[in-house]
């Protein structure tokens, strides 16, 4: 796979293998009951080590794919929340139900972002995060202050309407569409 | 249909499938755009009014959700601004109109642009409490591409205006050797072989002309080829070729054309001049000899008749010239042969003839209309009885038997016949006439 050929030309033979083993997570794991899916994703990306942006990318706010992050072994807060969001979505779990969701971290006194999942809309949300490793109810997580919510629906289909260059020059794309962008780029990379 | 009309629609109707192409190709790019930046906005603004409205939707403070929405709705951007549960249950809406009025309906339709709608989540804490969705307005999309349109469209008018005068311009300037090729080709048909100076530099039209040019040349130089070819047969038919006088045929047609004609040849006099011993001459002095003493002789005659009005001369025969005086009398013939006849007598001096006696001249008048054959029965005549003296000099042919009576002419005769029947000096005879084959009198009854 290009991918893979890639990342072990750019990133070294370990980055290669820890890509590998994300696609492996997520062919085994396909169709398994969402709640253990849920722990194995959130598991899995949490081994790898919080850097912040401008230390990591050299660049404020970049928000890296899970490739990307896998490569590089390490990402910030909202790197891991996508990796997140993306593997799940490629296991089968329906974006209606996860949310990605800006939170205040009450002890850190700094803005944070989470992985949200809610097993039916009016339900209470269950938070995926890298500062507490274990899949809480939010109730639970009193050190999180939600701020706003988003999912990648409607924005995800605005962007699958035209993919083409010369329109993503003219209009301000948001980081979310840019993401989602490099993302698929991966992914038909990837295809099988 | 000439070429400007054809020119000038083919280029409408070019210019016309270009503004087509170019409004249906620019019209899909600001489509896209439009919806781009539509879409992209109206998702920001749920984004940010979902945000905003996550407080007091909490609280269920319906004043201050109605008062947020209402402050992004007043800008007009939006047709609609739905507030729903999360079930879809609506909370509060507002609609607007399209705001397109300045658009052609027909326009509207056949863009149809489908009014992009962004959606967002109002939080509750943790929960999901509502859902607002944003419908952008279309009627700015349509006023940009309507105004698109127009301006491309009067672009496309100015250019086909400028084309169009340019190419007629240009196809003038260039037809322009046309035009002299036609005037050239009727001036060929009217035997003036003109040649086109201004030679064109387009190719093509460079090569017309100037084969053109070369043909005209061609049928110039083969006209007048066969013009010289004409003359110079017709002269060789009517000249001879050793005196450079007419010939036999010249004479005979110029004196028959003029005896038939009815008004000029009322009166004058044909000569003849015959040269004696040439065949002599040109046995002991050789031919050329003979050729030099014709030469003299048809140059004094030329030189004779150089000064009188109406004459022509021609050799007839091998030794024999004919001169024709029209409109003169007898004295002005008779001198003429006298000269003639004093002249020749130099030419003993340097041309070897045997004597003196050169030539002789016969003379024979017309007073009214006379045949040809006629006046030179006459003339011969006349000549012969001059041959009989022995030096040169000429006889005027009289019809009666005793030489020296005048012949009058008509008008002497009228006064004769006149005096006669006034004086009654005449007597009248008459005669039966018989037909002797019925043996019956025929005159009088």
């Amino acid at each position: 796979m290009q991918t893979l050929l890639r990342v072990e030309q750019d990133y070294g033979h370990y980055a290669s293998q820890r890509v590998n083993n994300w696609y492996q997570l997520i062919n085994d794991y396909r169709d398994e009951h969402p709640r253990d899916q849920l722990e194995l994703v959130n598991n899995f990306f949490n081994q790898l080590a919080f850097i912040n942006d401008t230390d990591h990318w050299g660049e404020e706010d970049y928000w890296a794919t899970p490739v990307q992050m896998l490569a590089t072994n390490g990402g910030d807060c909202e790197d891991f929340s996508i990796a997140k969001y993306f593997t799940l979505r490629e296991m089968g779990v329906p974006e209606e139900r996860m949310r990605l969701t800006y939170v205040k971290a009450l002890q850190l006194d700094q803005a944070h972002m989470v992985l949200t999942y809610y097993p039916s809309p009016d339900a209470e949300p269950l938070v995926l995060d890298n500062l507490d490793t274990s899949i809480l109810p939010s109730s639970q997580r009193t050190d999180l202050l939600p701020v706003y919510s988003f999912n990648g629906n409607g924005l995800w289909l605005a962007k699958r309407e035209g993919n083409d260059e010369r329109v993503g020059h003219s209009e301000r794309l948001s980081r979310w569409q840019e993401v989602i962008a490099r993302v698929n780029d991966e992914q038909l990379l990837m295809t099988r | 249909m000439t070429l400007y009309r054809q020119i000038s629609l083919a280029i409408v109707l070019l210019l016309f499938a270009g503004f087509l192409g170019t409004v249906i190709i620019s019209t899909d790019n600001l489509r896209s755009l439009l919806l781009k930046q539509q879409a992209s906005h109206a998702q920001d603004t749920a984004t940010s009014l979902g945000l905003s409205l996550s407080a007091p939707l909490s609280s269920r403070d319906m004043a201050i959700v109605s008062a947020m929405v209402d402050a992004v709705f007043d800008r007009g951007y939006y047709r609609t601004i739905d507030i729903t549960t999360l079930e879809g249950a609506p909370l509060l809406s507002r609609t607007g109109n399209p705001d397109d009025s300045n658009v052609p309906a027909w326009f509207i339709k056949l863009v149809d642009f489908e009014s992009p709608v962004g959606k967002a989540l109002i939080m509750s804490g943790w929960q999901q409490a509502g859902r607002v969705q944003i419908t952008s307005n279309p009627g700015y999309a349509y006023r940009e591409l309507w105004a698109n349109t127009l301006e491309t469209f009067q672009l496309f008018l100015v250019l086909a205006a400028v084309i169009i005068a340019t190419a007629l311009l240009a196809v003038t300037l260039l037809l322009r050797p046309l035009r002299r090729i036609e005037d050239q080709a009727d001036a060929i048909f009217n035997a003036s072989y003109v040649l086109q100076r201004n030679i064109p530099h387009t190719r093509e039209l460079r090569r017309v002309v100037t084969a053109m040019n070369r043909m005209s040349e061609k049928i110039g130089t083969i006209f007048a080829e066969q013009s010289a070819l004409t003359n110079s047969l017709r002269e060789q038919a009517y000249k001879d070729p050793v005196t450079g006088l007419g010939n036999r045929r010249y004479f005979d047609r110029q004196l028959g054309t003029l005896l038939e004609s009815s008004e000029e040849a009322s009166m004058g006099a044909l000569l003849l001049l015959e040269l004696r011993g040439l065949a002599d001459i040109n046995e002991m002095a050789g031919f050329a000899a003979g050729d030099k003493l014709l030469l003299r002789t048809a140059a004094l005659i030329s030189q004779g008749i150089h000064n009188l009005e109406n004459c022509f001369a021609a050799r007839i025969s091998g030794a024999c010239f004919g001169i024709v005086a029209v409109g003169h009398d007898s004295d002005a013939a008779e001198a003429l042969a006298q000269k003639l006849c004093d002249d020749l007598q130099q030419l003993h001096v340097d041309v070897p003839t045997s004597h003196e006696h050169i030539a002789n001249i016969g003379i024979a008048q017309w007073r009214q209309r006379d045949t040809a054959h006629n006046l030179l029965a006459s003339a011969d005549s006349a000549l012969r009885t001059a041959s009989t003296g022995n030096r040169n000099h000429w006889v005027r042919y009289t019809p009666a038997e005793l030489p020296g009576i005048p012949v009058p002419g008509s008008r002497e005769l009228r006064d004769i016949v006149r005096h006669a029947i006034e004086t009654g000096s005449f007597q009248l005879c008459t005669q039966p006439v018989i037909n002797l084959a019925a043996n019956s009198r025929i005159l009088p009854h």
